[in-house]
């Protein structure tokens, strides 16, 4: 059957992405603060989750931005492309994203399994 | 390969005919896109005041229409619920396909938000592949052109092969263009570039399946949960038994479709295809490159909305401004409503004068004043409390604050095992359960609805107060305070341990809290307005019935006598009284004044004040001397409802100490207490009984009054039993 982890292979706009750089790492969409910014790279959890996170523009190769962290542990506050959109904390876990930067992560750092997720090819 | 098999051009009118009872002029729209998109102003300048609101069967989900004379044609226009895809990610979501394929000869009418116009467009595809006549209307193109984005609709339309009309601000110039472009609806003839694969196996499973877009959701297999796919299929199969005229197409059952789709899933699994992301992908790719080549980009600016949201979602800022702003929904809520719920009862009051002043027999007399007047004065006091929660909450909805509530809240609410959004009917719990349960509506799923709504009658509302007042202040009169605020307290965690039982009984599924944060607007008046007003005759419709007839079954319980010479209420409490002597409650006036509480807790008082200290004769009422009352009590209303805006008019009703001494007399202290406790706790009132009957089915109404009884009987009996 269906892998649960689904992976982007190509995007509509990876003409214009810019390339990686060589430091990049990928972490779950959780770790990244407020200000924090990515590329989505792979969803995964419950394939209802992943369809909503599809249609609301949350998919692989999109960039995003974290523009705040509720408190109490609340969803995060994201922009993903042109949409603006909320995300609980849980559920950014099931989000792989690429980021730069890592400088400003949160948490320990996790290894991810092997093949769990493949780089968009740029 | 030609796919999706969509026959090119079909006229509308051709869909329209083949509508089974509809005479030819007779059109159906059915408003579909995403949520906040625009759809309900739509249908608010299209339709104005004919505006009708309900459930779509056998769900919570709202979907309102309306009717419209519009061209010589009348419209019934369908404002279904936003969805973001037709394979449903949510309760709302999954009744869209549901009412499309129930609406077989509607034109869809598909709204396209300019914002966000490649993720809407994905929408437009699908609709697309389903292959009905389409009209898409593109919205928010002033938003649009405030961000540095202009969309060319020609191109649009060009690309599409489907009218494309762009909305002005306008929107009632918007519904000309509308329905001037109506004419030309077509099913789209778009050839979606699939990967080989995918099309030849959706291909395979086309001739079974009641459009391509059925075909592909099989396919991709990935439906929400078995039940909602079990929905879906039945729902392609039944479609594709209706549409399956020619005798060579076999009526392939739901089963065979999704063991035939199985087959071709495995099939793509095995040659390394993922068929829900391939489908998802191409279809955002196709979008996408519509939405590039009828773009035209400027300088990127930031939604303003986001500027705001620096402050109102701040770490800081965002919980203050959550906690003022739902103090002051719950202070509106019920302090704009008060004045008139007074002038209701003085409405009341002047027509059982007047009742009184007939020469009426006796037993006519009493039952219009006491069962008629009575029973439609406790449906009516639901009107003012309802039509204003109603009309914050559409302003609440509407103007992109209910999302943000959600975020705010939805940290704290987590921990107690709710999604973010039930904070608001459980702070409107405390004033009044009727609008609570209303208010879970603005929930995202079913059975968090549900679940909610089943824990709220826990909660201590507003008119359980005077009954607590009344027993804390005779006796604990030391402790008062603190026995108050530990029944709002029990009252509460009641509630939450309720819901987070009935979410491992129902087994609801976790709702998502992945939820678009729209932009803030303005909504106009007369939507929110008339939206206010539909809902609330919508209650009073369904509502109204029951509430009354239970009123006018307590009048008869007191009024009618036995041929002993008791009256049947006496009898009633006599008879159940011993099976409240393990609380201390004994005494048959007590547990009979819980009866009429049915109606409404507060009733609880005067109906122990009735049997205690005897009734008072109501005075006959001139005509002029009933109106003076009538206008004076007008003004009061007027004059309340402005001092209102700014503090609670009036207090709390003096305490009968006289009703207080006598209840000493025959019950102790541990009684009282609980007495206050099962007063809390048991059947939820009539009116919160009629409004989860609406909402659920009597199923869950009959439920929840085991419920909430049992719960009661036994946390009484545990305080009566560990008192010392």
């Amino acid at each position: 059957m269906k892998a649960d982890r689904i992976t982007g292979d190509s995007s509509p706009a990876s003409d214009t992405r810019p390339a990686c750089a060589p430091c990049c790492v990928i972490c779950p969409l959780s770790r990244l603060g407020r200000g924090g910014c990515g590329r989505v790279v792979s969803l995964a959890g419950a394939p209802r989750l992943q369809r909503r996170l599809m249609a609301l523009g949350l998919r692989p190769t999109a960039e995003l931005a974290v523009l705040g962290r509720a408190p109490g542990n609340g969803p995060l506050e994201l922009r993903a492309g042109t949409v603006h959109l909320m995300l609980r904390a849980c559920e950014a876990n099931d989000v792989l994203v690429q980021v730069d930067d890592p400088a400003g992560l949160l948490g320990a750092p996790e290894r991810i399994p092997e093949g769990a997720y493949a780089l968009p090819t740029v | 390969m030609p796919f999706p098999r969509c026959e090119p051009g079909a006229p509308t009118s051709r869909a329209i005919e083949t509508g089974v009872a509809a005479a030819p002029t007779d059109v159906t729209w059915c408003l579909v896109g995403t949520p906040n998109v625009g759809k309900s102003s739509l249908i608010n300048a299209v339709a104005g005041s004919h505006l009708q609101v309900g459930n779509w069967s056998g769900t919570t989900v709202e979907v309102a229409t309306a009717a419209a004379r519009l061209g010589g044609h009348q419209v019934t226009l369908v404002d279904l619920p936003g969805a973001y895809s037709l394979a449903g990610t949510s309760s709302e979501e999954d009744v869209v396909l549901l009412a499309l394929m129930a609406h077989p000869e509607a034109l869809v009418v598909n709204l396209v938000d300019a914002t966000h116009l490649a993720r809407d467009l994905t929408l437009t595809l699908e609709l697309a592949e389903l292959g009905r006549p389409l009209v898409v209307a593109l919205n928010l193109l002033e938003q649009a052109a405030e961000r540095g984005v202009s969309i060319d609709p020609a191109a649009l339309e060009a690309a599409l092969g489907v009218p494309v009309v762009a909305l002005p601000d306008h929107r009632r110039h918007g519904a000309v263009a509308l329905i001037a472009a109506a004419g030309g609806a077509r099913t789209p003839s778009l050839a979606l570039p699939y990967p080989e694969a995918i099309a030849a196996a959706a291909d395979r499973l086309r001739p079974g399946s009641a459009s391509s877009w059925h075909a592909l959701a099989a396919l991709s297999g990935e439906l929400p949960t078995a039940a909602a796919e079990r929905r879906i299929v039945a729902a392609a199969a039944t479609a594709a038994a209706l549409t399956a005229a020619s005798p060579t197409e076999p009526r392939v059952s739901a089963l065979t479709l999704a063991a035939h789709a199985a087959t071709e899933r495995a099939g793509l699994d095995a040659a390394g295809v993922d068929p829900f992301l391939t489908i998802a992908e191409a279809r955002f790719r196709f979008a996408h490159e519509l939405a590039s080549a009828a773009t035209r980009r400027g300088g990127r600016r930031v939604d303003p909305s986001e500027r705001v949201d620096r402050w109102l979602l701040h770490p800081l800022v965002g919980p203050v401004a959550l906690i003022a702003g739902l103090a002051l929904t719950f202070h509106l809520t019920f302090a704009l409503s008060d004045p008139w719920i007074g002038f209701f009862g003085v409405v009341q009051g002047v027509l059982t004068g007047w009742i009184a002043a007939l020469a009426l027999p006796p037993l006519l007399a009493a039952f219009l004043a006491g069962a008629l007047v009575e029973g439609v004065g406790t449906v009516v006091a639901f009107v003012p409390v309802l039509f204003t929660l109603y009309v914050l909450l559409g302003f609440l909805e509407n103007a992109g604050i209910l999302a943000r509530v959600a975020y705010l809240a939805d940290g704290l609410m987590r921990a107690i095992g709710l999604p973010g959004r039930a904070v608001l009917p459980m702070v409107l719990a405390v004033g009044c359960t009727v609008p609570a349960v209303q208010a879970t509506r603005t929930l995202e799923e079913n059975g968090d609805r549900l679940r909610v709504a089943l824990a709220l009658p826990s909660i201590a509302c507003g008119a359980r107060l005077p009954v607590f007042v009344l027993l804390a202040a005779a006796f604990v009169p030391a402790y008062a305070a603190v026995v108050v605020t530990g029944l709002y307290l029990l009252g509460f965690v009641v509630a939450i341990v309720s819901a987070l039982l009935f979410k491992h009984v129902l087994r609801t599924p976790e709702s998502s809290g992945a939820m678009e944060l729209p932009s803030y607007r303005w909504p106009p008046a007369s939507l929110v307005l008339r939206l206010a007003w539909a809902r609330t005759r919508s209650f009073l419709q369904s509502a109204g019935g029951p509430i009354l007839l239970a009123v006018v079954a307590v009048w008869a319980l007191l009024e009618l006598q036995l041929p002993s010479g008791t009256s049947l209420f006496e009898a009633t409490a006599r008879a159940l009284a011993p099976a409240f002597a393990p609380l201390g409650l004994g005494d048959w006036r007590v547990v009979g004044a819980l009866i009429p509480g049915a109606v409404a807790k507060e009733v609880v008082i005067g109906s122990m004040a009735l049997t205690f200290l005897g009734g008072e004769a109501v005075e006959p009422l001139g005509v002029l001397a009933g109106l003076g009352v009538l206008g004076t009590g007008l003004l009061d209303a007027a004059r309340d409802t402005l001092t209102s805006l700014w503090g609670f008019g009036g207090g709390m009703d003096a305490v009968d100490g006289l009703l207080g001494e006598r209840l000493g007399g025959v019950l102790t202290t541990g009684a009282a207490l609980a007495l206050m406790v099962f007063t809390l706790l048991y059947v939820p009132c009539v009116a919160t009984l009629a409004a989860l009957r609406k909402a659920f089915g009597t199923r869950w109404m009959l439920f929840s009054i085991a419920y909430q009884t049992t719960v009661a009987y036994f946390s009484a009996w545990a305080v009566f039993a560990l008192w010392p």
